[in-house]
């Protein structure tokens, strides 16, 4: 094996691996941080991308907060008519 | 102020489309999506400013709501936040009600009732140069003196007002106010006291939206209208981006040319070249029809027309089981159906929320562009048609027709199935007509552009560097006959699963592109390019994709793949998002099953029908 032999391997394994990285980043999150922990990298405090956010349009900003819990007509909220006023 | 940092928390609220998203880019300099029609923000935003005597200032921005008692998802976040309710959300210090200068008459009466929280608040009176022009006279100062809090003019698209508005936030808080209306008193008559005394409105509506109305809303010239916009869409998408197509195709060819020659074969020639190139490059050159396309939808967006089309769709969708408040939801599917499946937060009933989320994804998004766009150019003949007509163009506007007429028949079987028939009367806010502002627009392409650049960057180059790994590992055996692809992992799952897609007409190539374009739907076309540049001999199959295709494939099955790509899940994002907002994965599972089982259908009805024909 030549020296650009292996220095080919090399370069390709690396792009293999940040692509790799990267698709793990994106669909499974938690399992990505758990193998940085594994090696050592990261906490448990570090919070996981929501799943597969990114894959969608990446710029629906909706990935940080859940939507409500429930409907709010489930919660007891109580609805009002609907009331006009004559304009002056 | 919050006691454990010096940072004040304030909250932008008002009734929707006032201009809350725009005053907090403005504020925070952040760049969230904005446009002339009601419920754009879904959910709380956050973003952050120094104020310049160097105070921190946590800016929230709220969905719009016209009142506290919400009826929908996206109004209950404003209730609950401003109430302190809202889970792991402190209470503001400061409200700044942002309020549309143009309709006080409505906007004023949630000022009122947000007053009886006891919040200090600021009345910030936005689109004043839109109700000048209109001859509405406000008088400031009565207005601060009937609210009892500080009045401030902006115009947040414009910049003006904002200095002023942040000069106001950085002294004390404001007192609240020390005689709210009553609980039970009527609002509405408040609002009229304070118009009376604060406010002149020559007329309630704007000549021109009134005149520019009975075009655009009139039963048969509006619907009219509104087709031959659709239609001259989908032309331009084909006619418009062709130069810019060839010019970028040329220049993928000419980097994968330059590539050839530097690096010696072998592994890494065939990653750059059959990978990187191959699959990148063929996504690349879709971008002037992506851009194309969203400029027709920002202009729309910006222009205030889009909630004018919902108004004339209602009685169609309400005949099909959903709302004419799904229109935007969908509307916003033809990007992405993320955004659209969170934007149905804004349908106040549950069961027509539902069905609008179940039917979003078979509203074509962008990412399935590049893949309708190949096989069109592959297999439409470049004619015109009466002609006028771009022949590609109409089997586009075809394509993008079968998902909405696919989606309307989907919600009219679910209407029929389900027990309850009542229908829900269309109440929606019609925006002033705007004049689109160039500059916008242009910032607006260039964010997508960026997008769909950093989309390709990463996640699309990502899939086709595994996916060439798994193209090119195992090598063949000894004495191997047959092409090395065959012998790998790709071709042994594609020619697996290839029975089960036979009687749709896919070949392996097809079977193998299919799986990670469940992930992302353009990643189809770059797992093509991969495949077949790995499967013939020589460089010259990196970036030639489509001549590719148009010799091995038979007419039957590219309708067939076409058919498929208009009604199959889109992505594995989209299942998520519909996981999150109904918070059910039997939802999930009928929405992934019933689109599997129509898309299959139509594939196999498609195929089976063509090769009857030709």
């Amino acid at each position: 094996m030549t020296a650009y032999d292996i220095l080919e391997v090399g370069v390709v394994a690396l792009i293999v691996a940040i692509s790799l990285w990267v698709v793990l980043g994106t669909w499974a999150p938690r399992l990505r941080q758990r193998l940085l922990r594994r090696v050592g990298l990261g906490s448990a405090a570090d919070t996981a991308a929501a799943p597969a956010c990114d894959a969608g349009c990446s710029a629906c900003d909706g990935c940080s907060s859940a939507p409500p819990r429930r409907h709010p007509t489930e919660s007891g909220a109580v609805e009002h008519p609907i009331r006009f006023q004559r304009a002056d | 102020m919050t006691a454990m940092e010096n940072v004040l928390h304030i909250a932008l609220v008002g009734n929707p489309n006032s201009g809350k998203t725009a005053l907090f880019n403005r504020l925070t300099g952040s760049r969230q999506k904005v446009a002339n029609y009601a419920g754009v923000t879904v959910e709380r935003k956050e973003g952050r400013y120094t104020s310049p005597t160097g105070r921190s200032v946590r800016v929230l921005d709220l969905p719009g709501t016209y009142s506290l008692n919400a009826t929908s998802p996206d109004e209950a976040v404003t209730r609950d936040v401003c109430m302190g309710r809202f889970e792991g959300e402190t209470r503001p210090d400061l409200l700044v009600c942002v309020a549309d200068a143009t309709n006080l008459r409505l906007h004023l009466r949630f000022v009122l009732e947000l007053q009886r929280l006891g919040l200090p608040m600021v009345l910030a009176l936005n689109m004043c140069d839109a109700a000048a022009k209109r001859g509405i006279r406000i008088d400031v100062e009565a207005l601060q003196a009937g609210l009892g809090m500080p009045v401030i003019e902006t115009v947040a698209i414009r910049h003006r007002g904002t200095s002023e508005l942040v000069r106001r936030l950085d002294g004390p808080l404001p007192p609240p106010t020390a005689m709210p209306v009553a609980p039970g008193a009527d609002l509405h008559a408040e609002v009229s006291r304070l118009l009376a005394t604060a406010v002149t409105v020559p007329r309630r509506t704007a000549r021109i939206d009134d005149a520019l109305d009975r075009f655009f809303l009139h039963p048969v010239f509006g619907l009219a209208i509104l087709s031959v916009l659709m239609f001259f869409m989908f032309q331009a998408v084909f006619a418009w981006a062709a130069p810019l197509m060839d010019g970028l195709d040329a220049g993928v060819s000419a980097v994968g040319a330059m590539l050839a020659n530097v690096v010696p074969p072998g592994l890494l020639h065939s990653l750059l070249i059959d990978g990187l190139i191959a699959g990148v490059g063929s996504v690349v050159v879709f971008l002037p029809q992506i851009l194309i396309l969203f400029l027709f939808i920002l202009f729309l967006e910006e222009s205030g027309y889009l909630p004018r089309a919902a108004f004339l769709l209602d009685r169609l969708m309400v005949g099909a089981g959903l709302t004419g408040r799904s229109f935007i939801p969908l509307l916003s599917s033809f990007a992405c159906a993320v955004p659209g499946i969170m934007a149905a937060r804004t349908i106040q009933d549950p069961r027509d929320r539902l069905a609008t989320i179940l039917v979003a994804p078979l509203m074509t998004c962008s990412a399935r562009l590049p893949v309708y766009a190949l096989l069109i150019a592959a297999f439409i003949p470049k004619q015109q048609v009466l002609g006028a007509f771009n022949l590609q163009g109409l089997v586009l506007f075809g394509l993008y027709f079968s998902g909405i007429v696919g989606a309307l028949v989907v919600a009219w079987v679910m209407k029929k199935i389900r027990k309850d028939q009542n229908e829900h009367a269309l109440l929606l806010e019609l925006p002033s007509y705007r004049m689109p502002n160039p500059i916008d627009i242009a910032i607006g392409l260039w964010e997508r552009a960026m997008i769909f650049l950093r989309r390709v960057g990463t996640i699309i180059l990502s899939l086709t560097v595994l996916l060439w790994l798994m193209s090119s590992f195992p090598a063949p055996p000894d004495g191997a006959t047959g092409a090395p692809i065959d012998y790998s992992f790709a071709g042994i799952i594609g020619h697996a699963i290839q029975p089960l897609f036979a009687p749709l007409g896919f070949g392996w190539e097809i079977c193998v592109a299919l799986v990670p374009g469940m992930a992302a739907r353009e990643v189809a076309v770059s797992a093509l390019a991969t495949v077949y540049a790995l499967s013939s001999t020589g460089d010259d199959a990196a970036g030639q994709l489509l001549p590719i295709i148009a010799g091995q494939w038979s007419l039957p099955t590219a309708l067939s793949l076409l058919a498929w790509y208009v009604f199959a899940p889109q992505c594995v994002s989209t299942l998520a998002v519909i996981r999150r907002e109904t918070e059910s994965w039997r939802t999930v599972a009928l929405a992934a099953g019933y689109l599997f089982g129509l898309a299959y259908l139509a594939s196999m009805l498609t195929y089976q029908i063509a090769r009857l024909l030709t």
